[in-house]
């Protein structure tokens, strides 16, 4: 999933919420409606702020929950799963919402005692009383202000009764009512005293309320309070007097109002008297009013009151715990985010992705390390290319020099000649494959080993000198042929010594360089010996018969004329004459052949008949058996050479080896076609074993040591190998090895 | 209740009153009217006053109780309506409900207290029949 569907994925899931909570909001501004509606009747605009508040604190709670309790239980998950930084984070917010929650409980704690207690003192009995004593003082004046108002009432009220009144009509003279409280009427000791009252307003109403007269001291601008004609009827039958009060600018206006009645209880008007307090001694009076009143009202509130205000803490308190343990979160995340970064782009980088850059905000300590970090992968991109780049130029001189190496391997392990190199301390370094075929070892078990172990014994004394000597003589190469034993074959060695120098010209080694010219040495003995048989055979065989012929014709002309002893001499004579020229033209011949060996006309054929016929030749003389295997394919050869090797083989186990038994056997050994013949006759020394096959090697009375030779000479024309070895108990076996054409390999090769 | 009044708290009484011609399947409004009074109690002056706003406005001080109660649930010689507008013969009804609620005062958190107070009541609505 890309990062850009990742981000569409999380803002649907953001509207959504959003959707969420304007449908909780709307239920629960419903429900608290309803709520509120059927305790008691909702004026219906004046508590939609208040809900608006608490809604919104409601959402406000709601909001937080669900981050809160979404990152808490993420985190939860995150620690579940061990999540890289989970732990860290983990921790972080414990911290920070112990660090927060504590105090925060605490103070609620506080603030509920504190809160408890203030609302004990403000309730306490002793604020009760003085209150009340307050308002009690106040009421005195108040009722003495009314009191004192209705005795100036009552004697303003009994003077127009004497004076201004018309008994039995009831009718009030206005004249003389002005002139109660006129100047004018100085000296009448009655209304003198009248007019030094302390009043602000007098009004004399008639029975029906309409004013008839009406006196004021009150500012011009103040207006003169109405009084209800309604409640004025009212005074006549309940005895008590109508006290009202006005709020003037220059203070308040306290009015009494009682009837005016004679004295035969005629109600014939009403009399209003009204005195101005001052503003100070009202603001006094409202002050204490007020107190008390709030005092009894929050009395009367007291447990909603509690209610509310622990319910704004509890909410204010549950606000705070919310928000300080999302901020817990957020800080945590914030600080654990980068770590967490930091840590998976480490896990990137040690599985070897460099190719990404981390997301950096602000510039705090984080975002710093977080920088830091990008360069640092840079510059391990950076060092990762140029390692790579010298890796392959590396990785190029390797190869090369690998090829260069498997090169010189190939030629070292194709080149006929042995090759050694030694250290300077004369430990072999390197031994390729025909030295180790030539000294008959192996190339492993002389790597590191001292040059000594080469070759043993008394050959190696004049070979140890030769390294001294190149070095003494100040040459660089040395060239010497040597004759050595390996595995009890005599070997004959051409050894080349040269001194491996580096660039600064010093000796780091030895590299000995040989061939090994036995065979060489064999093939030009062979020439040479069959030269000599030829030239022998030449120079001897021309002489021998006419040698033979007078021989036989001095016997035939002169036998007759010899007797007794001269007889037996003469025919003794000529008869050793004759038969050792049969021997010598016999030797003439073996040299003949020897030396005018025909190249061997090859095909394909049987051996199977060759075997037959030689059993058949040796039956009279010896017991020879054979074994042919089935699967024994046909040979590329040439038939009458295979007889003769086969005669002459026998020939010699016969006359060399007194041999009186032969098993041929002819098998399949892997890729190889054997055909060995085993005699039971006295067999060889094992020192002779490699002189056998050599030309006029031969450990029998009068061999010409030819016989083998000659076979060797047919084996190798053919392509074959030939060994020898001693059989048991008794006598010699040779293994003649054919290479079989892959057409004639069996299919399921078995050796025997 | 009386406490609350005592303790300086403005409270008000509304009386709705709707005078409707019986109908056939529904009554049709005439008229509909609503009827406020505030009573206040100084406790200065020891004594209890209230708001009229109908027919007139007019304030009344009382110093009982008892006669406040009077002035105040009495609902008497209103004027409706004026008589030539209802017809002979026919049924009329007049509706008569009152609530009442606490008019504001300088409590602190008097804003607060009314959430959680449950200050206040409503009555049934009652139902008078009459032909004309």
């Amino acid at each position: 999933m890309s990062l850009n569907s990742l981000f569409k994925e999380k803002k649907g899931k953001e509207r959504l919420l959003a959707v969420v909570i304007v449908i909780l909001l709307i239920i629960f501004a419903i429900i608290e409606y309803k709520l509120v509606a059927f305790i008691r009747p909702l004026p219906k605009y004046s508590n939609v702020l208040i809900f608006a508040v608490i809604n919104i604190n409601l959402l406000l709670i709601l909001v937080l929950s669900f981050l809160v309790i979404r990152n808490l239980v993420k985190l939860l998950f995150e620690e579940k799963a061990h999540l890289l930084g989970a732990k860290l984070k983990t921790k972080l917010t414990v911290a920070f919402v112990l660090v927060s929650l504590l105090p925060t409980i605490l103070l609620f704690f506080i603030s509920f005692q504190f809160l408890q207690t203030s609302l004990a003192y403000w309730f306490d009995i002793k604020i009760e009383r003085s209150l009340e004593q307050a308002i009690s003082i106040g009421r005195s004046y108040y009722k003495d202000q009314v009191n004192q108002l209705r005795n100036l009432e009552e004697l303003i009220s009994r003077q127009i009764v004497l004076r201004c009144s018309n008994s039995s009509t009831g009718y009030l003279d206005q004249k003389c009512i002005n002139d109660i409280f006129s100047p004018a009427a100085i000296g009448d000791p009655a209304t003198a005293c009248i007019r030094k009252l302390p009043i602000s307003y007098v009004c004399i109403l008639d029975n029906n309320g309409n004013s008839i007269w009406q006196k004021t001291w009150l500012p011009i601008t103040e207006d003169v309070p109405q009084i209800d004609k309604e409640q004025l009827k009212n005074l006549s039958s309940k005895r008590q007097p109508l006290v009202t009060s006005i709020n003037l600018a220059s203070g308040t206006l306290i009015s009494v109002a009682t009837p005016i009645t004679t004295q035969n209880a005629l109600t014939i008007g009403y009399i209003v008297v009204g005195r101005i307090i001052g503003q100070d001694i009202m603001t006094q009076l409202e002050a204490v009013k007020q107190g008390f009143e709030e005092y009894k009202q929050l009395r009367v509130f007291q447990t909603p009151l509690k209610t509310s205000l622990l319910s704004t803490l509890f909410l204010i308190t549950l606000l705070i715990i919310f928000v300080s343990i999302w901020f817990a979160l957020k800080l945590a995340k914030s600080i654990t985010e980068p770590v967490m970064m930091l840590a998976d782009a480490t896990h990137r980088i040690a599985q070897g992705d460099l190719n990404f850059r981390l997301e950096t905000r602000g510039r705090d300590e984080l975002s710093g390390l977080v920088q830091a970090f990008n360069t640092m992968t840079k510059d391990l991109k950076e060092a990762r290319r140029k390692a790579e780049e010298a890796s392959r130029r590396l990785l190029k001189s390797y190869s090369e020099l690998e090829h260069r190496k498997a090169y010189i391997e190939m030629l070292l392990e194709n080149v006929t000649a042995g090759v050694i190199s030694l250290d300077p301390r004369g430990k072999i370094t390197t031994i390729n494959k025909s030295a180790c075929q030539i000294l008959q070892k192996e190339a492993p078990s002389l790597i590191g080993k001292d040059y000594r172990e080469l070759i043993q014994g008394e050959d190696f004394s004049e070979l140890e000198r030769v390294p001294q000597e190149l070095v003494s003589s100040g040459r660089s190469s040395l060239k010497r042929s040597f004759r050595i034993n390996v595995g009890g074959v005599s070997k004959s060695l051409i050894i080349s010594f040269s001194l491996l120098k580096d660039k600064n010209n010093r000796v780091s080694g030895v590299l000995i360089v040989f061939d090994d010219l036995t065979e060489l040495e064999k093939i030009q003995r062979l020439a040479a010996w069959r030269e000599v048989a030829r030239r022998i055979a030449h120079e001897i065989k021309n002489p021998l018969t006419p040698i033979q012929l007078s021989a036989q014709r001095l016997k035939r002309k002169f036998g007759s004329k010899f007797q007794d002893e001269e007889l037996e001499i003469f025919n003794r004579c000529t008869e050793t004459i004759i038969s050792q020229t049969d021997e010598l033209k016999k030797l003439v011949n073996e040299f003949s052949r020897f030396a005018r060996m025909p190249a061997p006309v090859l095909k394909k054929d049987g051996i199977e008949p060759i075997v037959k016929e030689i059993v058949e030749i040796y039956r009279p003389l010896i017991s020879v058996r054979s074994e042919i295997s089935e699967d024994f394919p046909k040979l590329m050869m040439d038939s009458e050479q295979i007889k003769r090797v086969f005669i002459n083989i026998i020939d010699n186990s016969i006359s060399a080896g007194n041999a009186s038994n032969v098993l041929i056997r002819c098998y399949v050994e892997g890729a190889k076609a054997v055909i060995s013949i085993a005699d039971d006759g006295k067999g060889i020394s094992i020192k002779d074993i490699p002189k056998v096959f050599d030309p006029y090697f031969s450990r029998k009375k009068g061999g010409t040591g030819l016989g083998l030779a000659i076979v060797k000479s047919i084996i190798d024309a053919h392509d074959a190998s030939i060994e020898i070895e001693l059989n048991k108990p008794a006598g010699v076996i040779f293994y003649i090895r054919f290479n079989i054409d892959s057409k004639d390999k069996p299919s399921s090769i078995s050796s025997k | 209740m009386e406490e609350l009044i005592r303790s300086g708290v403005p409270v008000r009484y509304i009386f709705t009153i709707v005078l409707k011609k019986k109908g056939f399947l529904w009554n049709d409004e005439l008229k509909s009217l609503e009827l406020r009074r505030v009573v206040r109690f100084d406790n200065l002056k020891n004594r209890f006053f209230i708001y009229f706003d109908y027919p007139s406005t007019r304030l009344v001080s009382l110093d009982q109780l008892e006669n406040t109660k009077k002035f105040l649930f009495s609902v008497e010689k209103i004027p409706l309506i004026s008589l030539d507008k209802l017809e002979k013969g026919k049924k009329y009804t007049i509706e008569i409900k009152a609530r009442s609620e606490k008019g504001e005062s300088s409590m602190p958190f008097s804003r607060l207290v009314k959430i959680f107070s449950s200050f206040g009541f409503s009555s049934k609505t009652y139902e008078f029949e009459f032909s004309f």
